[in-house]
């Protein structure tokens, strides 16, 4: 059927309103293309996404019961790593051993000197004893000094009588 | 006039409708993404536990042993003592005075036991016995020695500390990541496997026998 139109040009609308219609319908296609195009996108992705999530979580769960079967050798990890931190700590305090064996060798490489008294704690010795004449106790002096293994070494007592010699007292420090 | 205006208000809702939409999906995009980092991190995390524990299986009774001897969970002065004494007995010493103490704490994590003993020898032997002192477990240290010779003698009193530790109350949740045991704590639980560990003697429970006459002797 053919469209006829009776109204008169002047009062139908003006040509730059039909080409803003015109354009209005265009851009109206072009965006609702757009929209689906783009909400399709979104919409998979979206529900990919949603897929994935879920997969890594069925995933997890099965971790998680064979990590509950494993509970035993877990414990037994946890608990091998505490005593472990606490067996450094051990070995991070000072002993006084070495400091025994360093002065046990060096009254032992003097047998002349007769050691009365020893008191060893860690870093520090002290050594109370006495030598029959001036020779040892100077021989004995002379291994002191050079020994590496004393930083400091301080005669906190000496005295002498003709019945024992002389009696001695040396603080020393350990490196 | 109708013909104008629909296609414009039609533009105008889609567009906002886009705009809208665009948005939304944008965020629930980025949240969803975020969700999936985290959960991947989650599942890796889990896997590599799943992987760790899994290989340590098997072979973790032997090493638990040593590691526990090391540094006990309850007051281990007795154990320490008979070490002690073995020791001791081995070198051809023996102990005498020996006292025990709770020490003072050092250290926070463990708990020491102090314990005090006299010994008498020649100073070959005194060194030889303190010097192993190192080698027994509840690891035990020299704390200090007091010699004196008495002719060729060395009569020492020794101080020495054992430690004991509680074992740990919390385990660490299903999710927190397990890793496996580093070179170095490696090398320590070699170094304590080689130590000598108390010898326990279990005494089984003798069973039950027939008493033919309850009111005569009982049969040995």
């Amino acid at each position: 059927m053919t469209n006829i139109n009776l109204l008169p040009k002047s009062l139908g609308p003006k040509g730059s309103i039909l080409k803003l219609a015109n354009f209005s319908q265009k851009a109206a296609v072009v965006m609702t293309a757009i929209f689906f195009i783009f909400g399709l996108f979104i919409g998979g992705y979206l529900f990919f996404l949603n897929r994935e999530i879920k997969n890594s979580q069925s995933r997890q769960e099965t971790l998680k019961a064979t990590i509950k079967n494993l509970e035993q050798t877990e414990q037994k990890l946890f608990l091998l790593k505490d005593r472990i931190a606490k067996i450094k700590l051990f070995y991070s305090l000072a002993d006084s051993q070495t400091d025994f064996q360093d002065v046990g060798s060096l009254l032992a490489g003097n047998p002349s000197v007769l050691a009365t008294k020893v008191a060893v704690t860690p870093g520090k010795v002290t050594l109370n004893g006495m030598a029959q004449g001036s020779q040892t106790f100077g021989d004995f002096l002379g291994v002191l000094v050079l020994s590496p293994n004393y930083k400091s070494i301080n005669l906190s007592s000496f005295s002498f009588s003709p019945e024992v010699g002389y009696s001695f007292g040396f603080d020393l420090t350990t490196k | 006039m109708k013909k104008l205006i629909a296609p414009i208000i039609f533009f105008v809702l889609i567009t906002a409708l886009t705009l809208f939409g665009f948005k939304a999906g944008f965020a629930k995009i980025l949240e969803l993404r975020t969700t999936l980092a985290e959960t991947n991190i989650k599942e890796n995390i889990l896997k590599e536990k799943a992987g760790v524990l899994g290989s340590l299986q098997d072979s973790f009774d032997l090493q638990a042993n040593p590691a526990v001897a090391s540094i006990p969970e309850k007051n281990p002065a007795l154990f320490a003592l008979s070490q002690l004494k073995n020791l001791a007995q081995t070198k051809g010493i023996f102990l005498a005075n020996i006292k025990v103490g709770l020490g003072a704490n050092e250290l926070t994590g463990i708990s020491p036991v102090d314990i005090s003993f006299d010994v008498e020898g020649n100073l070959s032997q005194v060194l030889d016995f303190t010097g192993s002192i190192k080698t027994i477990t509840p690891l035990t240290r020299v704390t200090g020695v007091e010699f004196g010779f008495i002719e060729a003698r060395v009569r020492a009193t020794v101080s020495v500390k054992t430690y004991w530790a509680p074992y740990p109350i919390k385990i660490p949740s299903l999710v927190d990541p397990a890793a496996p045991l580093s070179a170095d704590e490696k090398e320590i639980l070699l170094k304590i496997s080689q130590l000598s560990r108390p010898s326990f003697i279990n005494l089984l429970p003798s069973s039950p026998t027939e008493v033919p006459n309850p009111f005569g002797e009982l049969p040995i």
